[in-house]
């Protein structure tokens, strides 16, 4: 059974359950009934405090459900019919081989029977395209060869003016192109364009485009800009007669249903190939496809649901103040029912009804507020992330709304069991008295009893965190000892001095310098969420304990002289009722850290842009690859013909060269292998970078036994050119931080050796000299002398290349005259600053929308706020007529509620601020510390602050209002 | 000149709106109260002995005509002035003490001073001095839940009577008491009256505490039908 059909059980056990008590006991569903609608206004309230947790969780399965869906039919579009491919790629690269390998694959699939409607061959090559006419060209146009007879599984191609065609109907050099590559290349049917194929070679084919056809179907291809020719013709052309370098399969069924077949049909093609002992690998990349785009959808959800953790928390935390604070209420008149009969779980069961009508309407309200703050999300992520090509489509699973309303209405529902059982348990006479807590003997028996399972249950964690190495045992297992052992002091009347103790430790235990996580298999999302609740929830405590004291003795310093009445009405209420007060203020806080913390986090990151550009960059402004494999012939000579040496830094020297080569690394006498990119740098990249070291080796020993010292970064360059055995590494193997946050990179230091090794076993032995401080997803990787990577095979290689602009020289223009320059080798260019900003404004942007996200969990403190305000008026509404009686003036009542709101409210957002600037300081110590400066961005928070505090004032002031304007006569006779 | 009466109401009247129905709780009443006499205020529940305190102390408005204290008439006070004049001026002893109960017992005395920008250590040492006029001393860190209902109606009283009220105003004091209780309450009231000169209206049911007083007034229907004096 899913999630959904639990939820479904769920749901309707619970209203049987209803049901059956309502039609067998009237008299409670009529007490229940009554009890509600009392106080109206409040139960809109309550309900729409409550609904926040529930839309929380419906909206992050919609996030999630919808970038799956998205995902997913990018997946189906790119792919189209296309299941499996067969070829000998190499890191991206389709080499070719004989096609007879076609016919043997294609019969022996059909003769066993293998769940596939089709198979075809084909020749991929990627290469630049230019239309003279149309004065246009692409560097990386996709040319497909295909066989049309073979293509019957694989769908036709349509075009423009709705006729289906194939490459069967070309003529002799035509070529089709579908709609990006027309659009790319300016060209319209007759006009000739100029294909550029080869490696060292420039290679020209002339051919003509016979008609434009729509991008749908196999014409969308990976969403490529493509041009089809025949399979023959494509052969000829690029000279690869007899040759193919891809077989494509096509499982039963639609472009979303073949994936079913893939294990069975993969199986099939691999044993084929052993049997053959063909170089040749199956990619099941429509598989891999979907199990990304599930991957993708998990992870936004999962992402939301931790972002949201602490909003469902504080959801909780308002249903609990909310009824133990409907409990305080009725307390006197339940002491009456009681003792007119009524029994114990009658009087649980409706207090536990007029719950389930919280619980079931603010789910279902919830799950459908959910949709539409997950359809907002979806939108701005629309608008802020940059997606390319992939459309942003709304989309849920019915599944997951009533997931997300079957979690909310059980979490609500659970909670209120728990709260109604506790209030069953009232003792007759000190209810209809109204008398204080129980005595001293049966408090202490009720807190030891207390204390039991936070001791076990700390002593289990603390025994598991240890022995299985795990920081979700170590981080919560102490600070839960230390309560019950809190909860133990205070049976004995040391609850103060208990709480504060243990409280204290736990944030030592958290802040402190201690290794508590296990990075490479904990949890961190679950990690950081116990962490956060951890720190946030000490805090409380000892605030809840000690800020009245501390109010209270900061009063009598101030008061010599004047007594402040109103101060100190105010700060009295509060910390009287700690528990509600601290349940309020837990509400603020959680959700106030977690703003705060992505705040910091966005401030680091707007803090560090330049420094992180200039260190990243390594002094360059521009890395250009060529689409094709190989190395522009002549590069040196082309560039000083077609530019001046003023339009570098450093003139010539500050262009470089590395050859790359996508590889596979591993620690020496280790198994587990790591893909990296090998990077061979020419001597100009060694002379003229600016790469800065996080770590290297202090001094080298050469083959005669000299010691060579590497006291500054050239130096550790140097020695690259010098000691080819030598290499340098990138930032992630250093472990994770902000950028490279992946804990399961291979983790390397000075002095390690690695042995590198391509996809045919070919290796090199290297010993990591330095650790550089950049790791720019696109120049990342192993760094070695260009000789190494040269010593592997042409084909698997490409070249890269490095330009210092000049000052003053327009870096634009420049990357369109180098791409220009030289088209024919389908030279792209990128302007690192640009790609490093638009990486980081998509993440600002991201940031901002997981700010705004939490900021919607602040209506649930901003609920709980005035739930207690509108309580503590209905409570209070005889104590405000004494008030007035011996001379409160309005005014003074209403600054009594406004300070006492502004008093929770400041606890709260303070302790939620100030914990997570903290935080952030050890989560910048993690990942920027290398990087930028700690800072905080104090505007930021000052608006974050201001809002919170508007909003609370805002909630409770007109009730605040209300009580001040109660004539003193009418508040005295009142009684609830 | 002679000294205007502590209280005097002409034509007082005040009708409550419930709903449809008005119901008049004061009629027409004119009474007068000299400084340090003692009024007990009887009648049946409903004839409106507690809206007659209430509007007349301005803790709540008239309908109809006016109730001058010490001369001042409470309709031309606005709230702000009804306060401050309620801070330095009166006393309240209520039937359910209605003390702040998350202040002890002293703080609770004091309370009308600091509202009267009384020095916060003077205002503690007149509000202990009280405590142990209404013999509590001992008891003056214990919240009023850790109080007997006799010991809270005496922090109430000497709630009522730190600031040197002119009048005191006492709704039902005995109302929640028992009979022994009940008396030492009034030893202490009368006691304090005489000794301090205080006007003292109360309210009550009790003919044994109406005894006490110098005069009594009997309420019906709005309207004092009836008046004694003490023998």
């Amino acid at each position: 059974m899913d999630a959904g059909a639990w939820g479904v059980a769920f749901v309707l056990v619970g209203l049987v359950l209803v049901l059956l008590v309502l039609g067998l006991r009237p008299l409670l569903a009529r007490l229940a009934a009554r009890n509600l609608g009392r106080r109206k206004r409040r139960v809109v309230i309550v309900l729409l405090g409550l609904l926040i947790g529930t839309a929380i969780i419906s909206s992050s399965l919609v996030v999630g459900d919808t970038l799956r869906y998205i995902f997913l039919q990018d997946v189906y579009t790119r792919l189209d019919a296309i299941d499996e491919l067969v070829s000998n790629q190499v890191n991206g690269n389709l080499l070719p081989f004989n096609e007879s390998a076609y016919p043997v694959i294609a019969s022996d699939l059909r003769a066993s029977g293998a769940p596939v409607d089709g198979v075809a061959p084909m020749l991929l090559k990627v290469m630049p395209v230019r239309n003279v006419v149309g004065n246009k060209g692409n560097q990386a146009i996709t040319v497909l060869g295909l066989n049309a007879s073979d293509e019957a599984g694989f769908g036709g191609l349509t075009t423009v003016a709705g006729a289906s065609v194939d490459v069967n109907d070309l003529g002799p050099a035509h070529v089709y192109a579908n709609q990006l590559a027309a659009e790319d290349l300016n060209a319209t049917p007759g006009q000739d364009l100029t294909l550029f194929y080869g490696t060292t070679n420039e290679s020209i084919v002339h051919a003509v485009l016979q008609g434009v056809v729509l991008d749908e179907g196999k014409a969308f291809y990976e969403r490529d800009p493509i041009l089809f020719m025949d399979l023959r013709e494509a052969q000829a052309s690029f000279n690869e007669t007899g040759l193919i370098n891809a077989v494509k399969v096509s499982n039963l069924g639609g472009p979303g249903d073949g994936v079913a077949y893939t294990a069975e049909v993969t199986q099939d093609l691999r044993l084929l190939i052993a049997e053959q002992h063909w170089n040749l690998f199956v990619d099941t990349v429509k598989q891999d496809g979907v199990d990304q785009a599930t991957a993708i959808g998990q992870q936004a959800t999962e992402l939301f649901l931790v972002m949201g953790a602490f909003s469902v928390i504080a959801g909780v935390l308002l249903i609990v103040n909310i009824f133990v604070m409907m409990a305080e209420e009725r307390k006197q008149e339940m002491g009456v029912v009681r003792a007119v009969g009524f029994l114990r779980r009658e009087l649980m069961t409706a207090f536990a009804l007029e719950g389930t009508f919280y619980a079931i309407v603010a789910a279902a309200l919830g799950a459908a507020a959910g949709l539409g703050l997950g359809y907002v999300m979806i939108w701005v992520f629309d608008k802020v992330v940059p997606h390319g090509q992939v459309a942003v489509t709304f989309h849920f699973e019915w599944e997951s709304v009533l997931v997300a309303f079957a979690a909310g209405a059980a979490l609500t529902w659970a909670t209120i069991l728990i709260a109604s059982w506790r209030v069953s348990h009232l003792n007759i006479v000190r209810a209809i008295r109204d008398l204080p807590e129980p005595g001293t003997r049966e408090r202490r028996r009720n807190l030891l009893a207390a204390s039991v399972p936070f001791l076990v249950g700390g002593a289990a964690l603390v025994a598991w965190g240890w022995s299985a190495d795990t920081g979700l045992g170590k981080i919560p297992g102490p600070p839960v000892l230390a309560l019950g052992l809190a909860l133990v002091a205070s049976a004995f009347d040391r609850a103060r001095v208990g709480f504060t103790l243990s409280c204290l430790f736990n944030l030592v235990w958290i802040l402190g310098p201690f290794a508590l996580l296990n990075a490479a298999s904990d949890n961190v999302s679950v990690a950081f969420v116990v962490t956060g609740i951890i720190l946030v929830g000490s805090a409380i405590l000892i605030a809840v304990f000690n800020v009245g004291e501390a109010l209270r003795w900061a009063l009598r310093r101030a008061s010599r002289v004047n007594g402040r009445p109103v101060i100190k009405t105010a700060v009295s209420y509060p910390t009287d009722k700690r528990f509600r007060t601290g349940m309020t203020v837990a509400m603020f806080a959680l959700i106030m850290f977690m703003i705060t913390l992505i705040s910091m986090v966005q401030g680091l990151q707007q803090s560090s842009i330049d420094q992180f550009v200039s260190q990243q960059s390594g002094g360059y402004d521009i890395v250009a690859y060529t689409t094709t494999y190989g190395e522009i012939p002549n590069f040196r000579q082309i560039l000083e013909g077609n530019f001046s040496a003023s339009d570098f830094r450093n003139g010539w020297s500050g262009v470089a060269s590395a050859t790359v080569m996508p590889a596979k690394i591993a620690l020496t006498g280790d198994n587990h292998s790591y893909g990296y990119t090998l990077w061979g740098v020419d001597n100009f990249l060694v002379e003229s970078n600016n790469y800065g070291f996080y770590s290297h080796l202090a001094s080298i020993t050469d083959a005669n036994g000299t010691v060579h010292a590497l006291a500054t970064d050239q130096q550790v360059w140097e020695s690259l050119a010098q000691n080819t055995s030598l290499a340098v590494v990138d930032r992630s193997a250093a472990g994770p931080n902000q950028f490279t946050p992946d804990t399961n990179r291979l983790q390397l230091s000075p002095g390690d050796r690695i042995v590198a090794f391509d996809q045919t076993g070919r290796t090199v032995n290297l010993t990591i000299v330095g650790v550089l401080q950049q790791a720019l997803q696109f120049t990342s990787g192993v760094f070695v002398d260009q000789s190494v990577v040269k010593a592997f095979p042409a084909q698997e290689r490409f070249t890269a290349y490095f330009f210092q602009v000049a000052p003053g020289v327009d870096v634009r223009a420049l990357r369109n005259q180098l791409e220009q320059v030289f088209f024919a080798y389908g030279l792209q260019t990128i302007d690192i600053r640009e790609e490093i900003g638009q990486a980081f404004d998509a993440s600002q942007e991201v940031l901002t929308l997981m700010q705004a996200y939490l900021g919607i969990g602040l209506l649930v403190g901003i609920a709980g706020l005035a739930v207690i305000t509108l309580r503590a008026v209905v409570e209070r509404r005889t104590q405000i007529g004494a008030l007035r009686a011996i001379g409160f003036t309005q005014r003074m009542v209403l600054s009594v509620f406004l300070l006492e709101i502004a008093l929770i409210a400041v606890l709260g957002i303070g302790i939620g601020v100030g914990l997570g600037i903290v935080f952030a300081y050890k989560v910048y110590l993690v990942y920027f510390a290398d990087i930028v400066v700690f800072s905080v961005p104090w505007a930021n928070l000052a608006l974050i602050i201001g809002i919170a505090s508007a909003a609370a004032i805002a909630s409770t002031a007109q009730p605040a209002i209300r009580a001040s304007r109660i004539p003193p006569a009418e508040a005295l006779r009142y009684s609830e | 000149m002679a000294e205007p009466p502590m209280v005097r109401a002409v034509k007082a009247e005040k009708v409550y709106n419930s709903g449809p129905v008005e119901v008049h709780a004061l009629r027409g009443v004119d009474l007068s109260i000299d400084r340090g006499e003692m009024v007990a205020i009887m009648g049946p529940s409903g004839c409106g002995k507690t809206t007659l305190l209430n509007c007349f102390s301005g803790l709540d408005d008239l309908t109809a005509g006016d109730v001058f204290i010490e001369g001042v008439s409470l309709a031309a006070m606005d709230d702000d002035a009804k306060s401050r004049y309620r801070s330095r001026r009166m006393g309240f002893v209520f039937q359910s003490y209605n003390l702040l109960p998350v202040f002890s017992a002293v703080e609770n005395v004091e309370l009308p001073l600091l509202v009267a920008r009384k020095p916060a250590r003077a205002a503690r040492e007149k509000a202990l001095a009280l405590l142990k006029a209404v013999e509590l001393d001992g008891w003056q860190d214990h919240r009023p839940a850790q109080l007997s209902a006799g010991q809270q109606q005496r922090v109430a009283i000497a709630r009522a009577l730190v600031n040197d009220p002119a009048i005191v105003w006492a709704d039902e004091p005995t109302g929640n008491l028992d009979s022994e209780t009940s008396a030492q309450i009034m030893d202490l009231l009368v006691r304090l009256n005489r000794e301090q000169s205080q006007t003292l209206v109360l309210v009550t049911h009790d003919a044994q505490v109406s005894s006490r007083a110098h005069r009594i007034l009997k309420m019906r229907n709005g309207q004092i039908v009836e008046e004694q004096r003490a023998r």
